[in-house]
């Protein structure tokens, strides 16, 4: 027990006071009597008194010291520890993992059932705060006290993603609430098979609250198809070729019959072998004119999201693009290769700012000011010329010797589908990572590929040239390009996304509706206003028709799809040490928390009061 | 002249004390008058008038009053016969009876004699004192015995004392001096300490002729009652002697820390009142009242003690009457 104000056991002193006047004979009062004859014999007795007592057995002095002491304490402001007060926030993990049925009927019910026995296990003062991690963490309902009814209506309502949690900020919107209950123990309970990047928790700071996670899930077999492009036939007009990954997450080796649709038309089916958590990768040529491919497998795995995947074939632009090298036989065999791009070729000393929309800088790299307005590719940054390393967007360094690629941000849309691993490049142009610039691969010396946009133009650099690599051998080359020119042209809008990403609409002039349609069938409408239409529902795997239309007639139709062909998702092994082994806070820790003892003190003292003067009453009568 | 109560209140209403036929004035000097307050209503004069007082022996006074003496006497009232013995007057032989029995008897008549009442008053500082007082309830007691006497053409007087007498009322008869003992009470002045002894020594030096004495007092007196009394009997006096105490002198209501003032002597006692000490109190004047009723007893005085919380009337039509002073 501790004492907040324990200056003010100085009332004690009261104590002897008020023994004192115990112990001190009271001022008489007078009465008048008409004799006091027979008083005398009676008053003899104490007249011989001296002029103090011990108070002994005496009920009222006793209740009166007690009440004095029970204020006193009251005052001094004790307080113990215990009677802890609990705040539990529930971190629902939503992401599309937890679909997999390992845990019956899948890890987010199980999930809500765990959740639904720690809300039901808090005592009655208890306060419990739920929340979905999912691509953006929301709260789905806190209560205080008894009345949990919301929380529990909400977890009931509660359904999964089909994209990726954002674990990270799931954990730092808990830490925040956590941060407002100081008066309490907090804990925050991660509900989740642990399929998320793994999460620092020293990036929380210090939340005061124990963190933990509660393992759900316990299979990791999945056979997923965790990636399906659709380039242009190499060679061709008009005909198309869909790239596809198939990937085994289990321990054991899979064969799994897959079939492939052109608009609904079987073009492939094919059995594929793949060794335990392997891959399998094909291309299927799809009939001209196709405009939606999809891939299906026939599994008995346990997340059956990411069996299907489809890709829309995007309406052909012809891309111009000017090729500034000095060499450009390699560029211009690469380029040509690809259909609806157009390319011209300018000699470095011929070269002026154009109007193309995308400019390679081969080996070529003037000035800033002598950039073109639309976007550039810059492969092997060579100064062109004596030019003031200032004046370059990129100056180079130094010439490094045969490096390989440690490390790709496979979700950059530059390496979708682009396997890098154990590429060998003799040398490349070493670099440091210009301010704008976002590095997507990176070799031991530095920023292999990078991205950015530099002064409202989209820029990609490859630090290195491709000519004097292995890389050209690879299947991943023309990918790496063509993912390059489609990503320095973007589109209005996307053909294929992820779940819960956000779909910028941009409606066209006379617009009056925008519909979209869900994979569901259902359909949404919107009114136009000024800016895109913001369209997020995108958690349900399929297809997405955008229909634009004024009152009388449709002005525009696109289509997207949602493919939950997410590599990092699609790999269902539970990670117990996804939080790397929790936390557990020092201040959270303690036994309780310090109670303030001083109402009862007081409510004592008060029947003490009532008691003394009954007491006193009752014996006066 | 035959006064009736109304035509007595009628008159007393005309010298202006309306109803309250004894109403306190004001009181003046060291002694001070007693508050206002009733003596006597017209009902309890009434059932008084019933009442005759009594007397062990009758007394002379020269006067033939109502009560029948112990001495016989030449009158008309026939009282007995007995033997004729020599030395016998031959005048109150009745000689009808020689004439028939051959035998010689005395014809014996009994006198009428009066009975003269004195009422001492103690007006003593202990007596104002209570609520209601106990003055008051001894003034109206003396007021309702000389009414009484008064109606029965007894002499009385009434004198009051503290510690030493002071007024006097003198010695009248008739039912219409109760008007100027009405007044006379009313203007009873209280005061003094207790003093019986010296009290009664002036009162029989004055001449008696013998009677009943009533003192009405609380006997709170230091030098103690028996020698003021016995001067009352060595006078010829049968005394009765009229005990009052107020409820709470018999059973006080007092607690805690008290500084108890003596209202005759100023003196002062400091005591814790507690429940042993009220006990005690309570035993010490149990003992006194004993202790005078016996001692009184021993000397053939009726000893009365009263507590004034009885009504007036129980007190003068039972209790009285069960001590044989009045029928």
């Amino acid at each position: 027990m501790a004492l907040l104000q324990p200056g003010a056991l100085g009332f004690l002193v009261l104590i002897p006071v008020i023994v004192l006047f115990y112990i001190l004979r009271a001022q008489h009062q007078q009465q008048r009597i008409p004799s006091t004859l027979f008083w005398r014999n009676i008053s003899s007795d104490l007249e011989g008194r001296p002029s103090w007592r011990m108070p002994l057995r005496n009920l009222l002095l006793l209740l009166q010291i007690l009440i004095v002491a029970l204020l006193t304490f009251g005052l001094a402001r004790p307080s113990i520890m215990g009677g802890m007060k609990r705040h539990l926030v529930v971190v629902l993990d939503a992401s599309v993992s937890m679909q997999a049925t390992d845990a019956l009927p899948s890890r987010f019910e199980a999930a809500k059932r765990e959740a639904s026995d720690l809300i039901g296990g808090l005592a009655s003062g208890d306060d419990v705060t739920l929340i979905r991690a999912a691509r953006s963490p929301s709260i789905l309902e806190s209560a205080t006290g008894q009345d949990r009814t919301p929380v529990f209506a909400a977890l009931a309502s509660a359904v999964p993603s089909g994209g990726p949690s954002d674990m990270l900020a799931a954990l730092a919107l808990a830490s925040s609430l956590t941060s407002q209950h100081t008066d309490a123990h907090n804990e925050i309970v991660v509900l989740s098979d642990g399929v998320f990047p793994r999460v620092d928790l020293g990036k929380l700071g210090s939340p005061p609250a124990d963190i933990r996670q509660q393992m759900i899930g316990q299979s990791s077999r999945n056979v997923a198809v965790t990636e399906l492009s659709v380039r242009p036939m190499l060679g061709t007009v008009g005909r198309h070729v869909a790239f596809t990954r198939v990937t085994n997450y289990a321990d054991q080796p899979a064969d799994v019959p897959l079939r492939a649709l052109a608009d609904g038309i079987t073009v492939e089916n094919r059995r594929l072998q793949l060794p335990a958590r392997g891959a399998a990768e094909l291309t299927l040529n799809l009939p001209t004119g196709t405009k939606i491919v999809e891939v299906q497998l026939e599994t008995d795995d346990f997340l059956r999201l990411d069996d299907q995947a489809q890709a829309v074939v995007s309406a052909e632009r012809q891309i111009n693009v000017t090729l500034v090298s000095s060499n450009p036989v390699f560029w211009d065999r690469v380029l040509r290769a690809m259909p609806l791009v157009k390319v011209t070729k300018v000699r470095p000393s011929a070269y002026r700012p154009g109007p193309a929309d995308v400019t390679i800088l081969d080996g070529y790299q003037p000035a800033t000011s002598q950039w073109p307005t639309g976007s550039v590719l810059l492969v092997n940054p060579v100064p062109a010329g004596r030019i003031e390393p200032t004046q370059l967007p990129v100056p180079p360094m130094s010439e490094t010797g045969a490096v390989q690629v440690v490390r790709a941000t496979r979700q950059a849309p530059i390496l979708d589908g682009v396997d890098l691993s154990s590429v060998v490049l003799a040398k490349t142009v070493k670099v440091k990572l210009p301010p704008w610039g976002h590095s997507i691969a990176d070799t031991s010396e530095g920023p292999l590929i990078f991205e950015g946009q530099l002064e409202g133009r989209r820029v990609v650099v490859f630090s290195f040239d491709p000519s004097q690599s292995e890389l050209p051998q690879r299947l991943a080359f023309p990918i790496l390009v063509a993912n390059t020119l489609s990503w320095l042209t973007p589109t209005d809008l996307p053909t294929s996304v992820k779940p819960g990403s956000i779909v910028d609409v941009q409606p066209v002039a006379n617009a009056s509706e925008v519909i979209v349609r869900l994979p569901n069938g259902k359909a949404q409408a919107f009114q136009p206003r000024s800016g895109p239409i913001r369209f997020a529902q995108t958690d349900a795997v399929g297809r997405y028709t955008i229909t634009q239309r004024s009152e009388s007639s449709v002005l525009a139709q696109h289509t997207f799809v949602v493919n939950a062909t997410d590599e990092l998702a699609s790999d269902i092994r539970p990670h117990a040490d996804a939080l790397g082994g929790g936390l557990v806070n020092a201040a959270s820790a303690m036994p309780g928390v310090q109670q303030e003892t001083w109402p009862y003190l007081a409510a004592g003292a008060l029947a003490f009061l009532a008691g003394e003067w009954w007491y006193y009453c009752r014996r006066k009568a | 002249m035959k006064l009736s109560v109304a035509s007595l209140l009628a008159r007393a209403r005309s010298y202006g004390l309306g109803t309250r036929q004894l109403s306190s004035r004001a009181w003046a000097g060291r002694r001070v008058r007693p508050d206002s307050e009733v003596l006597l209503d017209e009902t309890f004069l009434r059932r008084l008038e019933r009442l005759n007082l009594l007397a062990r022996r009758a007394t002379r006074t020269g006067v033939v009053g109502e009560h029948r003496s112990h001495r016989r006497a030449a009158s008309l009232e026939f009282a007995d016969y007995r033997h004729y013995v020599v030395g016998d007057d031959l005048r109150r032989i009745d000689w009808n009876v020689y004439g028939r029995l051959d035998n010689l008897f005395l014809k014996l008549t009994e006198a009428k004699e009066d009975i003269a009442l004195h009422l001492l008053l103690d007006c003593s500082q202990s007596m104002n004192w209570g609520q209601p007082r106990k003055l008051l309830y001894a003034r109206q007691l003396v007021a309702a015995l000389g009414y009484l006497a008064l109606s029965r053409f007894d002499a009385i007087t009434v004198a009051t004392f503290s510690d030493g007498l002071h007024e006097r009322f003198p010695l009248t008869r008739g039912k219409g001096q109760a008007l100027a003992l009405l007044s006379f009470l009313n203007d009873v002045q209280v005061g003094g300490t207790t003093d019986l002894d010296a009290a009664m020594a002036t009162y029989c030096a004055g001449t008696l002729r013998g009677g009943v004495a009533v003192v009405v007092s609380d006997l709170l007196t230091p030098g103690g009652q028996e020698a003021g009394v016995q001067r009352l009997l060595r006078a010829g006096l049968e005394v009765t002697v009229v005990h009052l105490l107020h409820a709470h002198e018999l059973h006080p209501e007092l607690s805690g820390e008290l500084e108890l003032l003596d209202v005759e002597t100023g003196e002062i006692v400091e005591i814790t009142v507690g429940q042993e000490a009220i006990r005690s109190y309570e035993e010490r004047v149990a003992a006194w009242c004993r202790s005078l009723k016996e001692s009184f007893a021993a000397h053939g005085v009726t000893y009365v003690q009263v507590d004034t919380s009885i009504p007036l009337e129980s007190l003068v039509l039972q209790h009285l009457r069960q001590r044989r002073l009045v029928r």
